[in-house]
């Protein structure tokens, strides 16, 4: 495996798994290995949305936000 | 605001008043105009323009088509759709290399519903690998080509279907919004496009990319004739479990009335940091004062943070995407242009839990966002729909891989954060840049809110003559 940049890899290591170790996951998930710089690229972009959305869930959910059908919420919402 | 010095209006077939849908429709339906000739005309213009608007021409089906067609709203009306339309027995390819050959076992039910209501379907048109790039990039087939001007994207994933609309190849293109995929290339050949609400138009025989976020949508010469296109289009289907079942709305049905009193739009008090240029800015504050003068009242709203939205947006299509590919990840991934398969690669990376944290936190943040920026009394909230002036191929393909995909990010700020909510949004032309090309805005409405779009939007075409212009 490819050493990845820790400063890309923030909220990914935060989860408690490392870059590389997500690497090995995604690999095992597709059954190949991922190309070293796809996945430092893979990673990096991951890291950059991943922090965008874990501030989002950290203000706005708690553990009674229910997981809803988009088309029965946009129906209910609907005037 | 310049516009282009080979600007003209749109030519019309021979017959009708002018090129849009439903002018040609008129004309198709009172004998002015033959199907068959019209069907013949257009094919042949296709295969003489030399354009990147088709793939696959259905040369004899189209022209038996016209000869059978039924006298429904879209009697004789060449159409085309964004090659990953499934007609059953024919090639479906989604731009890719991974679909070579692969004929599809059923129809769209968008594309049946078309049928039926009489459109001629011309063929199948270019896009973007698997609907991945905003540029009408397609390291398959080729970069798609600007028909304003060859140096220039035309905007993705449906470029062929807006280069096939500005051309005036057909009379109206099928293609799909998963994060600004219709607004995109509407607003970059200077056509008017539709993403209707998220679950209105079925999408039962369309290869998929992402299943929270995909939207089948339309690409036409104005708003009423996307109006027209979703009227015979929208409302349940049993063969898509997910597609509201709300009861059939005729569209068009009182367009042409003056705007209600009190109809109001919300335009974002834009900070100097967001992405939008000085250009975008003037043509986008053009676009207000002409929606004023058509009667609707302004009111000023702080911009909601699209940055974030669009970033659950990416996650919730990166995991999703990836779980549609993985198979083909493992088994074929050179078979991918390198670029779209990284993109794919990084949907592996998200954990489950942020995957469901991002779908659970739609709801939430879509209340929030219609509490902000479009209140019961406000009908549309108008955004750019591209950062800038539309750029050249060369422009957006420098660089590195990281860069590229950054400037892709960029792209479409303006629109995926729509796709995460889920809300309807009508491209429209607002003008050209200094460069020569068109450019555009978005209304964005409530859920469900098309027909207050689709009246807005004719109301603004009728202020204005940007949609009735086309490359020469």
């Amino acid at each position: 495996m490819t050493a990845i940049p820790n400063s890309a890899c923030d909220d990914l290591a935060a989860t408690s798994l490392s870059a590389q170790d997500w690497c090995a996951v995604a690999a095992a998930t597709t059954g190949a290995a991922l190309q070293a710089q796809a996945q430092s690229d893979a990673a990096a972009g991951a890291a950059r949305v991943l922090g965008a959305a874990d501030r989002a869930a950290r203000r706005e959910l708690d553990w009674n936000t229910a997981l809803l059908p988009a088309a029965a919420v946009l129906q209910e919402l609907a005037r | 605001m310049t516009a282009h010095p080979h600007a003209t209006r749109r030519a019309a077939p021979e017959g009708a008043p002018d090129a849009s849908l439903t002018a040609t429709a008129a004309a198709l339906a009172d004998g002015r105009l033959s199907a068959i000739a019209l069907t013949q005309d257009r094919l042949s213009a296709a295969e003489r323009s030399g354009g990147t608007a088709f793939v696959r021409l259905r040369r004899e089906q189209a022209t038996a088509r016209a000869a059978a067609a039924p006298r429904g709203p879209l009697y004789g009306v060449p159409i085309a759709h964004k090659d990953m339309f499934h007609r059953q027995g024919e090639a479906s390819e989604c731009g890719s290399r991974i679909l070579r050959g692969y004929v599809a076992p059923e129809t769209a039910t968008v594309l049946a519903r078309l049928d039926a209501a009489g459109a001629v379907d011309l063929g199948a048109l270019h896009m973007a690998e698997f609907a991945m790039s905003p540029t009408g990039f397609n390291a398959q087939l080729g970069h798609g080509h600007n028909p304003w001007s060859a140096e220039h994207v035309p905007g993705g994933s449906s470029s062929g279907s807006g280069v096939a609309v500005a051309s005036g190849l057909v009379c109206a293109a099928l293609g799909s919004d998963t994060g600004g995929s219709v607004r995109l290339p509407a607003a970059i050949c200077g056509v008017t496009g539709l993403k209707p609400t998220q679950h209105r138009v079925s999408v039962h025989g369309v290869m998929p990319l992402s299943p929270s976020l995909d939207c089948v949508g339309f690409l036409a010469p104005s708003a009423r004739d996307c109006a027209r296109l979703l009227s015979v289009t929208a409302g349940a289907d049993p063969l898509d479990p997910s597609c509201m079942n709300l009861p059939p709305e005729d569209f068009e049905a009182g367009i042409d009335q003056a705007l209600a009193r009190g109809t109001a739009i919300a335009v974002p008090d834009l900070p100097a940091d967001a992405p939008a240029s000085d250009e975008v800015r003037r043509l986008l504050a053009d676009a207000v004062e002409s929606l004023r003068a058509a009667g609707a009242t302004v009111r000023t709203v702080p911009l909601p943070d699209l940055a974030e939205l669009g970033a659950l947006c990416s996650l919730v299509l990166g995991a999703e995407a990836a779980s549609v590919h993985r198979r083909w990840l493992a088994e074929r991934p050179g078979d991918y242009g390198d670029q779209v398969r990284r993109r794919l690669e990084r949907g592996l990376l998200y954990p489950a839990v942020r995957y469901v944290d991002a779908l659970r936190l739609r709801p939430v943040l879509l209340r929030r966002f219609l509490q902000a920026c479009l209140p019961d009394d406000v009908q549309a909230l108008v955004l750019p729909v591209l950062p800038h002036a539309v750029p050249t191929i060369a422009e957006t393909t420098a660089g590195s891989e990281a860069e590229v995909e950054a400037r892709f990010g960029n792209f479409s700020f303006w629109t995926r954060a729509i796709n995460y909510l889920g809300l309807p949004a009508l491209a429209l032309p607002g003008g050209f840049t200094a460069n020569g090309l068109p450019n555009g805005f978005q209304l964005v409405g409530r859920p469900c809110g098309e027909a207050a779009l689709l009246r807005l939007g004719h109301r603004y075409q009728q202020q204005t003559d940007w949609h009735l212009r086309r490359p020469a």
